[in-house]
């Protein structure tokens, strides 16, 4: 029964000491992420009525509301985009980005109690803030698809695959932002006040109601270099093949983003564990 | 076997360092349970963290054979919002395979006897159901060594005697390492003591000789604990000594002060049993 094997306290590994010993390092995290994952979901459904549709329904009304105003009082300007598509490809994409990276920051004072368990590490609590949010976006996403494409009765994605990595990639950068923005805000307090504010103006610089195509050429390169916007383009771009896409919108761009982020975001993690573990 | 040296841990706090405890060393064997001593806030609880590896030492190394549970107590590792079933499904996701995780659960369910309100949330507990919660979780999973703070005191005759039972047979092929202000618990299942006091930990290799100097510490904190070791790291007592002549004629005056003392504690406990 007692393992050979010994763990000097000081490198904070995750291999040996919880009675998990005959099992492998990849493993034991994705129990961890899918407990947390479990536990995430749970805390969520018992916030609000009528279990999980309850969970769906606050973010897909905030979204209904959107569409009413921008689509009444703007008139439609997806071009050969349908207007409920446009603004849903917006939305969606700027509130999964702007949820995992400002979850982020109370991923650890949230899951406090569970730290008690050696093997839930920091990282963890935001990888599946990350994945619940991905998840549920996702959701949101399809069923406004499926209402506009109940409305149109036609072939409304013309390149799924498109689709799928710009908002994959998207989380993915989102991913990284996070776990630097929690450690940013454990080692500095008054961050967890500043960071929401410093990501209100994203909202205005993202192209959630409007394309790039339509504003002014002189300030789009000034726009572009955001992976929320250029995600947004894509996702839009993948919806219908005719909405134009501009030069500088790519989706290399957003890989390289995504690996950038995330490396960053883990960069800073590792170096900072011991400094999120002490008490 | 677990094996520490030099352990320092302090908290900063308000712009201050505080030291829990300064340079511990000590080594546990297997086969042994040690019963950790000390007053309320001498850095049991902290010690026990940092054997369980869930906070991290200033300085200091601890090597562990074998595994080690999380450290059970009243406090800590659930989730309040959530009902004791979703906080053990979480702790049985991490902890065992997917297919062994319902029958845990039923372990701990039964073990708990605390009826519906296993599906209710956790922070609507009494302590008493919190303890049978969460002493049994720990109880469903084979550890070398259990780390186990306070957490049977809070219960009642029969959750004391279920789990007395229980760690009994446990106790053949795991060690104990208790933290518990119930000190005949502590005769049970521990041989060794380990007191904590003033940021120092004196090992004693019989219990009762540990109770003895850790109730005496309690009555007279000033109380020089550097008799069993070398005299060199006495620490000058923090607390002005109201015995000019203590150095002359020691003891005389706080033993007859401590007796006095031990029968108030005695009737004032005698008071709180009738309750």
């Amino acid at each position: 029964m007692p393992s050979v094997e010994s763990e000097a306290e000081n490198s904070a590994r995750r291999t040996t000491g919880y009675g998990l010993q005959t099992v492998p390092p990849w493993r034991i995290q994705w129990r961890v992420i899918d407990a947390l994952v479990y536990r995430e979901l749970k805390t969520r459904v018992s916030q609000v009525k009528f279990g999980f549709l309850g969970v769906l329904v606050q973010p897909l009304i905030v979204m209904s509301v959107f569409l009413l105003i921008f689509g009444l009082f703007r008139g439609a300007r997806g071009g050969p985009l349908d207007i409920g598509l446009f603004l849903a490809a917006g939305i969606v994409f700027y509130t999964l980005f702007n949820d995992i990276a400002i979850r982020s920051l109370n991923a650890m004072d949230a899951n406090e109690a569970l730290f008690f368990y050696r093997p839930v590490k920091p990282v963890d609590t935001v990888i599946a803030r990350a994945v619940v949010e991905s998840g549920l976006y996702a959701l949101i996403l399809i069923i406004i698809v499926a209402g506009v494409w109940i409305i149109r009765e036609q072939i409304i994605i013309s390149s799924f695959l498109q689709l799928v990595a710009s908002f994959m990639l998207l989380a993915v950068t989102a991913l990284g932002v996070g776990l630097s923005v929690m450690v940013a805000g454990h080692l500095f307090p008054f961050f967890k006040q500043v960071v929401p504010l410093f990501f209100r103006p994203l909202w205005f610089m993202s192209g959630v109601f409007f394309s790039l195509q339509g504003i002014p050429q002189q300030f789009r390169p000034y726009l572009s270099w955001n992976p929320i916007l250029q995600a947004i383009e894509l996702a839009r771009n993948a919806f219908n093949q005719s909405y134009p896409l501009e030069q500088s919108i790519s989706m290399g761009y957003l890989v390289v983003c995504a690996l950038v982020s995330l490396a960053f975001g883990l960069g800073v993690y590792v170096n900072n564990e011991k400094n999120l573990l002490t008490r | 076997m677990i094996e520490v040296n030099g352990l320092t841990k302090s908290y900063f706090h308000k712009g201050k360092r505080v030291t829990v405890f300064k340079d511990l060393s000590f080594k546990i064997n297997r086969g042994e349970s040690i019963a950790l001593l000390g007053r309320n806030g001498a850095g049991k609880s902290t010690l026990l963290r940092l054997l369980g590896g869930i906070d991290l030492p200033d300085r200091g190394t601890i090597r562990r054979n074998g595994s080690i549970s999380w450290p059970v107590g009243l406090t800590g590792g659930f989730q309040g919002s959530l009902s004791a079933r979703e906080n053990l499904t979480f702790v049985c996701k991490i902890y065992s395979s997917a297919d062994e995780v319902q029958d845990k659960i039923k372990y701990v369910e039964d073990f708990a006897e605390i009826g519906e309100y296993f599906d209710r949330p956790f922070k609507t507990y009494s302590s008493g159901m919190r303890s049978r919660v969460a002493f049994g979780l720990s109880m469903a999973f084979d550890f070398d060594v259990y780390l186990i703070d306070e957490v049977t005191s809070a219960g009642d005759e029969r959750f004391r005697a279920k789990s007395r039972e229980i760690l009994q047979e446990r106790h053949r092929n795991a060690d104990f390492i208790m933290v518990d202000h119930n000190l005949l618990g502590l005769k049970l299942h521990c041989n060794r003591a380990f007191l904590l006091h003033q940021g120092k930990l004196i090992e004693f290799d019989s219990l009762s000789e540990g109770i003895e100097k850790h109730k005496s510490l309690l009555l007279n904190p000033s109380e020089s604990v550097a008799d069993r070791k070398s005299t060199q790291d006495r620490q000058p007592s923090a607390i002005p000594t109201q015995h000019p002549h203590r150095g002359a004629t020691p003891r005389v005056a706080p033993l007859a002060n401590s007796s006095q003392q031990i029968s108030k504690v005695k009737t004032s406990q005698v008071k709180g049993d009738k309750k």
